[in-house]
């Protein structure tokens, strides 16, 4: 196998966040009361680090360093939303090893995790609400039909929109896509700002290098905020997407080889470390950016750059 | 209660039994006011049914067939046309003194429609002849759309919109399927709209022009990459496309004030070139449009302007009455929740998506995705943005 993972690294600049349209002073945290949760990936090289303990990370929120109150890998359920491009361009071969990648995926989960299966080709569907993995969400994936445009972005705010309500979860999205959006309503620039305010990560999968989207054909082509919005356009908006969130972008290069992919996504995502603390000496409100590296261990984190509330 | 049930499909099967059991029943004798109150129940049950898909259409034209099979011996024996004989409902619906709407008969012609294209397309699957009696069936129903059409107009002008880009798209498939004589009979039907080409002809050619240069436009696009200031500005070759559009758009207008595509069109031309506030004037006169495709795309629109504006507030109102529109379109349950999380009510952003997805019973179709169609090479879309003009 030669699927190529590509870990993505945080180096673009962290950008302001535009804040709910609220008024007043933003509220300080509450202690003890509000916790925050960050899913982090470490590996050395290819390999991925396990045996990590709370006393190896050092954890900055806003700058500030935090004390991490615990943290866990693989004991806490996984709701894993599988969002699958099924437009024209998957049609033939590609479509049937696509169902078979999404099978693979929800064969690695275990029986308390969670899967929900969202479609995309102009329409987005909500092929198999949020339940226990079962024959019924394989049935769901057999009943896809490929053809139409790609409404990547709208898939992928809805995937991260429609996040499992069950609390105590972790949340994963799978985003597969081959190509860019074609018919979304809503820009890439809204994407990246719900990713911003959602704690799932987001595993990309592919078959060739996102590009750049410069078309103004579709979607409403206007800009709906005013200045940047602070988003830099200096990556593809889609490989903008996984690394903020903390995941990955995984280039499978080939269809055939899908299944590989989807499965290795999974398992690696298992073996990510969940952890928790309660911010201190920060304020509540606005984007909080997070920094998390290892203390005296060889090894590079991969987490979400920062969440916002 | 209904007596369709709950559901499309249950709708779809209730009309299938009451087909089978008024065939059991029936003698050669027909009883006229049934038989329109039962085609009635058909466009209805239509209406409410699901998309005509490859999956779905078996189903829908197998009770349209046997409802029509006394209609296709009609044909076969007499080479007559539905609308010939006034005594079948069909002509008796179009007619001026029915009760009928115009709505019904829009949605009564693309029932015919679907009909007949799938027949034409499954009679070229398997090669036989346009003499066949398939073929007599499609060019009935053809001739019957076309029929009923007419109908709507004489009930409403404004529906010859409508009925133009029926004719169009459904040339350029009976084109692709090659039905010539069809295409031939169909363009031959149309000339009895000679009014509809005379109206507004040049408003319709300016806005051609508009479309062509906005096309244009799009695909020039944005300047973007790595080394490019953030703001991602529109390239000249955009720039000047979208002046050009903006100079045969407002022509259009000028020429047929009715013409309620061109003034979305402009709006949209002129929230690029941000002309917000003369972009907002423009929408706001194509969202009192017959159409809901139209109006649907102007609350769009002018939800997009607001939110640009900072008015969230009015932006909220203009998507959700984007979604009362056009329950079927997927943009503006996306731009709802998208507003709402913006303004921090996470558990509504969610709950608007969430019940897009309940509610919309398997029908979707977004007029965004017509917006700049092909007429060429686009005709799916555009036909399946006929159909979804007469949902509800």
């Amino acid at each position: 196998m030669r699927t190529a993972i590509l870990a993505i690294l945080g180096c673009l600049a962290i950008a302001q966040m535009q804040a709910p349209i609220t008024q007043g002073q933003p509220p300080r945290f509450r202690s003890g009361v509000d916790v925050v949760t960050v899913d982090a990936l470490v590996t050395d090289g290819a390999r991925t680090v396990t045996g990590l303990s709370a006393e190896d990370f050092d954890l900055r929120d806003s700058g500030v360093a935090q004390e991490i109150d615990s943290v866990s890998v693989d004991t806490v359920p996984v709701s894993m939303l599988l969002a699958l491009d099924t437009s024209n361009s998957v049609e033939g071969p590609t479509l049937g090893h696509l169902k078979a990648a999404a099978s693979a995926a929800i064969d690695v989960l275990a029986p308390d995790d969670r899967v929900a299966i969202l479609t995309f080709a102009a329409a987005v569907t909500l092929r198999a609400a949020w339940g226990a993995p079962s024959p019924a969400m394989h049935d769901a994936l057999a009943s896809a039909t490929a053809g139409g445009s790609t409404s990547l972005y709208d898939a992928a705010y809805a995937a991260l929109t429609l996040r499992d309500d069950q609390p105590g979860r972790r949340p994963f999205v799978v985003l597969f896509s081959d190509g860019g959006d074609t018919s979304s309503w809503l820009p890439a620039r809204a994407v990246l700002e719900r990713a911003r305010r959602s704690d799932a990560v987001v595993y990309l999968v592919t078959l060739h290098p996102p590009r750049f989207d410069t078309r103004l054909e579709y979607r409403s082509g206007i800009e709906l905020w005013t200045g940047d919005g602070g988003f830099p356009p200096s990556t593809p908006a889609i490989i903008e997407l996984a690394t903020m969130t903390g995941g990955q972008m995984v280039i499978a290069d080939r269809s055939d080889r899908l299944r590989d992919a989807f499965a290795a996504a999974a398992s690696q995502f298992r073996n990510r470390y969940l952890i928790r603390y309660r911010p201190h000496g920060v304020d509540a409100g606005g984007w909080h950016p997070i920094q998390v590296t290892l203390k005296g261990k060889r090894g590079t984190v991969l987490a979400r750059r920062g969440y916002s509330r | 209660m209904s007596v369709w049930g709950d559901t499309p499909t249950m709708r779809a099967w209730a009309f299938a039994a009451a087909l089978v059991v008024t065939s059991i029943g029936a003698t050669a004798r027909v009883q006229h006011a049934d038989d329109l109150a039962r085609y009635r129940q058909l466009i209805d049950a239509y209406r409410h049914g699901e998309r005509i898909a490859d999956g779905d259409v078996d189903r829908v034209l197998g009770a349209e067939g046997a409802y029509l099979v006394p209609e296709t011996t009609h044909l076969v024996a007499e080479s007559t046309h539905l609308a010939a004989d006034s005594t079948r409902p069909v002509a008796r619906a179009s007619e001026s003194g029915s009760t009928w709407t115009a709505d019904e008969l829009t949605a009564a012609a693309m029932l015919h429609t679907d009909a007949c294209l799938r027949l034409v397309k499954s009679r070229r699957r398997v090669g036989t002849d346009s003499a066949a009696p398939s073929g007599a069936v499609a060019g009935a129903h053809l001739e019957a759309a076309a029929t009923l059409l007419g109908g709507a107009i004489e009930r409403d002008g404004l529906t010859r919109d409508y009925a133009i880009r029926w004719r169009e798209t459904v040339s350029g498939l009976l084109h692709a399927f090659e039905a010539p004589d069809l295409e031939a009979n169909l363009r031959a039907r149309a000339d009895d709209w000679s009014r509809l080409s005379k109206d507004g002809s040049d408003a319709r050619a300016a806005y051609a022009r508009g479309l062509l240069a906005e096309i244009r436009a799009a695909v020039a696009g944005r300047l973007s990459g790595p080394l490019l200031p953030r703001a991602m500005p529109i390239s000249p070759d955009a720039f000047g496309s979208l002046r050009s559009a903006y100079d045969e758009y407002a022509g259009a207008l000028r020429l047929d004030p009715t013409f309620l595509d061109a003034a979305v069109h402009l709006g949209r031309v002129a929230l690029l070139q941000r002309h917000d506030g003369e972009a907002v004037l423009h929408l706001q006169r194509a969202s009192k449009a017959r159409s809901a495709s139209i109006r649907y795309l102007a609350e769009m629109l002018l939800g997009a302007a607001a939110e640009r504006g900072g008015r969230l507030d009015e932006a909220l109102d203009h998507y959700h009455h984007a979604v009362e529109t056009h329950r079927w379109g997927q943009s503006a349950p996306l731009a709802l929740s998208h507003a709402l999380m913006r303004a921090g009510r996470d558990d509504e952003a969610r709950a608007a998506l969430m019940a897009h997805f309940d509610v919309r019973d398997n029908r979707v179709f977004d007029p965004l995705w017509t917006y700049l169609a092909n007429p060429d090479t686009d005709l799916g879309p555009m036909l399946d943005e006929l159909r979804a003009e007469v949902w509800r």
